[in-house]
């Protein structure tokens, strides 16, 4: 140890302290890098705020705009992918191998924005980019697609020998096949090999969009961290809702009635609405519904919405269409979608012949018009057997009438007297339902300080709530009484249910702590358990219904006016419009035959698609037994073009 | 040789209250902005976090304040603390009341009830009339009594509504900072008493 004295003890000590001042200078650095980092991500967290305010949709759209562009917080992809899914997911997507190289929208049915030009990186109709996450629509400096009400409500009316082929809004979707799509995008999305970095190249690629600076700099690297993290998410749901939802169907099962029951132009409501709002599984639930027209539902012609005629309220009509498709609370509670759920309800509330949309003259100009007799002949059997149920057109340029003659319009018709399909109104937790969606939109805590009116269902009396009503209250009385009563019939596990509504109801309560938006009152929701069936409505454009009755079973007016046999089976896909028989010319098969790959084989003996029922004026029999009801039924379709 | 060695530097005072106010304080912000976009409902996500990063900064602030109060003085530390929880406090306003309540009063009132209702607008109030004094250095009077009754009622509010009212883990383990942060500024304050 001799060397380590004097000296040796002087420099190692001054090399301590030197490594000491050198490690207290980096710490200096580092405390003060540290406060830097720290205001840059503040200065970021300020920036994002403000940038917010350009991403977010705006909540001022026009009536027709919202309904055709306006989100409704279904937004389900990010635009980039959307815009490449035939190169990456043609796989996943493609039902009918020969069909391959259409565009993936023609596939499912929905309609080219576009016809006729080269798809490149459009969407079809009804198909909207915003800055909107999915789920809880925030706004983010991505592109997402969603769906707005065109996407289903908008028809595409052709017909290549009469030259016609134009996109009505607001008439039902008779082609898309939106259940199909779904279980389709499931299956694209799960594609291992997609990633962030290969969606953005094939869409520049495809687009030839590559950015600017900002977005070649720093813009790619947020747009794939947020396109990574959907497709982590989109993917983890997918496999966690398998429990309830099932696995997605893929490639031919597609198109395969065996598999996906709905088909095109037609969902499964009630399955949805079961899964979203009760949270309960709904997979034997085949209460098929075609989506319907949405033209003039104003209230004093359409008090009562959907075919069982069970919302009172167009606005309430159109967020429980959204809310059923996917959207969610926290997405429709935003001012871009509650302000288009409105604006797009009153949009259905005047759309109609007399704001734009084209009758059935002008839809076919080159058809001869109808022999005036016969069209008066039509009218007087009309006016004899249909008007008392629908109300009519007193002539092209005014207003439906529900007055004159109609005395059992607005009102239900027992389905055990109509006849038709009766799985729509009676299915499994059907008498669950008024209570849950009521609760699920929590309303204000206020106390009505005066008289309020609402729109009611037509039975009930009461047009305006009292003074002194507190809506949120008589939510958690309606949980207490449902649960109340599923005690007394013993129901105990339902009775656990609507406790843990309560509980769900109390969280939703304090996230909405002045009411959901959208939220709306039990009094336009119209439910009576002791009389089910379908609600006499007006039934303007009755060309634009087809197909006919609530799920879509009667391909044209004259076989549901029983002029020809109702076939039982038959292929459905993107059909031809036929004008003489006012409905979509369907390949009918005859036993033993199969639709070709690229379409859905309609089978009418299976549950919830029957055909049967709706024996106005006379059923097939009594035509048959009475020749001379022919003549006047073709009279009758002739007049039903006016309408 | 023994002069050579640069003598080492204290961390200076400005750096550590920064690091010690101002980057929880930014980083918070960061977390308020950030985290909640994946939340289902952004306005909720907002106000729920910007009231957590709001409690945890004044915890220090009400245990400097307890520990100094008449004694030591107020120091920077307590100033930064005390008007970062408020600007965190305002962002939670905002939020809460401007989106979530769509600014109504009424809707308040209805769902916390008026003395609720009254006493959170009574804090807010003595909260931001105490940070202006605490930067203009107001009065010592006047400042007392809005200093004691500010700090009375924002300790009185987080506590009730992280202990009494909490609904969720994340609040249970706010409040209970918050009361360690209280305990320990009357321990340092009987501490320093007792020496005295």
């Amino acid at each position: 140890m001799g060397w380590f004295n004097g000296e040796a003890q002087i420099l190692l000590r001054n090399r301590i302290k030197k490594l000491f001042a050198l490690a207290n200078r980096a710490l200096l650095w580092a405390g003060w890098a540290f406060v830097g980092l720290s205001s840059l991500v503040f200065l970021l967290s300020i920036c994002w705020l403000v940038a917010e305010r350009s991403w977010d949709e705006k909540a001022d759209l026009s009536p027709p705009d919202a309904f055709r562009m306006g989100t409704l917080g279904l937004e389900i992809a990010p635009y980039k992918l959307v815009a490449v899914l035939d190169e990456l997911a043609d796989d996943a997507l493609i039902r009918d191998p020969e069909a391959r190289g259409q565009p993936w929208w023609e596939h499912y049915g929905f309609i080219d924005s576009a016809p006729g030009h080269k798809a490149s990186c459009r969407l079809p109709v009804g198909f909207n980019v915003t800055h909107l996450l999915p789920v809880s629509g925030t706004p983010v400096p991505v592109q997402f697609v969603g769906l707005t009400c065109a996407a289903c409500h908008s028809q595409r009316v052709h017909n290549a020998s009469l030259g016609v082929n134009d996109v009505v809004m607001g008439a039902g979707s008779s082609s898309a096949d939106v259940i199909a799509f779904s279980d389709a995008l499931q299956q694209a999305v799960a594609i291992p090999a997609l990633t962030p970095k290969l969606i953005q190249s094939t869409y520049a690629a495809k687009c030839g969009e590559h950015g600017d600076l900002w977005y070649r700099l720093i813009g790619r690297f947020i747009e794939r961290y947020f396109i990574s993290q959907w497709l982590d998410a989109f993917r983890k749901v997918n496999l966690a809702d398998a429990s309830k939802y099932d696995m997605p169907f893929h490639g031919k099962q597609l198109l395969d009635p065996d598999s996906i029951e709905a088909g095109p132009s037609r969902t499964r409501p009630f399955r949805s609405v079961i899964r979203n709002t009760l949270d309960l599984p709904a997979a034997h639930n085949s209460a098929f519904s075609k989506v319907p027209a949405a033209f003039e539902q104003a209230r004093d012609l359409r008090p009562q919405s959907q075919f069982d005629g069970s919302i009172a309220n167009t606005v309430s009509r159109s967020l429980i269409a959204a809310f059923t498709s996917g959207s969610h609370l926290g997405a429709l509670a935003r001012p871009p979608a509650a302000h288009n759920i409105r604006a797009a309800a009153k949009y259905t509330e005047t759309l109609g012949p007399l704001t734009g949309v084209k009758t059935f003259a002008q839809m076919f100009p080159s058809l001869s018009a109808p022999d005036p007799q016969a069209l008066q002949t039509g009218q007087q059997v009309y006016m004899q057997y249909c008007a008392s149920c629908h109300g009519h057109r007193p002539s092209p340029d005014a207003q439906w009438d529900v007055a004159s003659g109609a005395s059992r319009i607005h009102s239900v018709v027992d389905v055990a007297e109509l006849k038709t399909d009766a799985t729509r109104v009676r299915f499994r937790y059907s008498e669950m339902l008024p209570t849950t969606l009521w609760i699920t939109f929590p309303a204000s805590p206020v106390t009505l300080g005066e008289e309020t009116p609402i729109p009611t269902c037509k039975a009930d009396p009461v047009h305006s709530l009292p003074a002194g009503t507190n809506l949120l209250q008589a939510q958690r009385a309606a949980l207490d009484k449902e649960s109340r009563k599923a005690v007394e019939e013993k129901d105990f596990v339902l009775a656990q249910y609507w406790a843990a509504r309560k509980e769900q109801f109390d969280r939703d309560r304090r996230t909405y702590p002045a009411g959901h938006p959208l939220a709306f009152t039990d009094k336009e929701i119209c439910s009576d358990p002791d009389k089910v069936g379908y609600f006499n409505n007006p039934i303007p454009l009755a060309y634009l219904r087809a197909p006919y009755l609530h799920n879509a079973s009667v391909p044209t007016m004259r076989e549901l006016l029983n002029m020809e046999d109702r076939p039982m089976q038959f292929c459905r896909g993107d059909d031809a419009y036929d004008p003489e028989a006012m409905g979509l010319r369907v390949r009918v098969l005859a036993s033993g035959e199969t639709c070709s790959a690229s379409l859905f084989h309609f089978d009418a003996t299976r549950l919830g698609n029957s055909n049967t029922g709706h024996d106005y004026p006379w059923t097939r029999t009594e035509i048959k037994d009475h020749p001379e009801y022919q003549a006047l039924l073709e009279d009758l379709l002739l007049y039903l073009r006016t309408q | 040789m023994a002069n050579s060695a640069a003598p080492a530097k204290s961390f200076p005072p400005r750096l550590v209250r920064l690091l010690i106010a101002w980057v929880p304080f930014a980083l918070g912000m960061g977390f308020v902005v950030f985290a909640s976009i994946a939340a289902p409902d952004i306005p909720h996500a907002r106000a729920k976090f910007s009231i957590w990063l709001s409690i945890a900064l004044a915890a220090p602030a009400l245990a400097l304040f307890i520990r100094d109060y008449r004694l030591a003085g107020m120091t920077q530390t307590w100033r930064l603390y005390w008007t970062f929880a408020l600007a965190a406090y305002l962002v939670h306003l905002w939020y809460a009341f401007v989106i979530m309540f769509h600014a109504s009063v009424a809707a308040v009132i209805a769902s916390q009830g008026v003395v609720t209702a009254s006493f959170n607008t009574l804090t807010t109030v003595l909260w931001f009339a105490d940070v202006v004094s605490a930067w203009l250095r107001a009065g010592e009077r006047g400042a007392t009594i809005l200093r004691v009754a500010a700090h009375a009622a924002v300790g009185a509010a987080a506590v009730l509504s992280t202990i009494l009212f909490a609904r969720d883990a994340t609040s249970v383990v706010l409040g209970l900072f918050l009361l360690a942060a209280i305990g320990t500024g009357f321990y340092l304050r009987l501490g320093a008493q007792a020496r005295d």
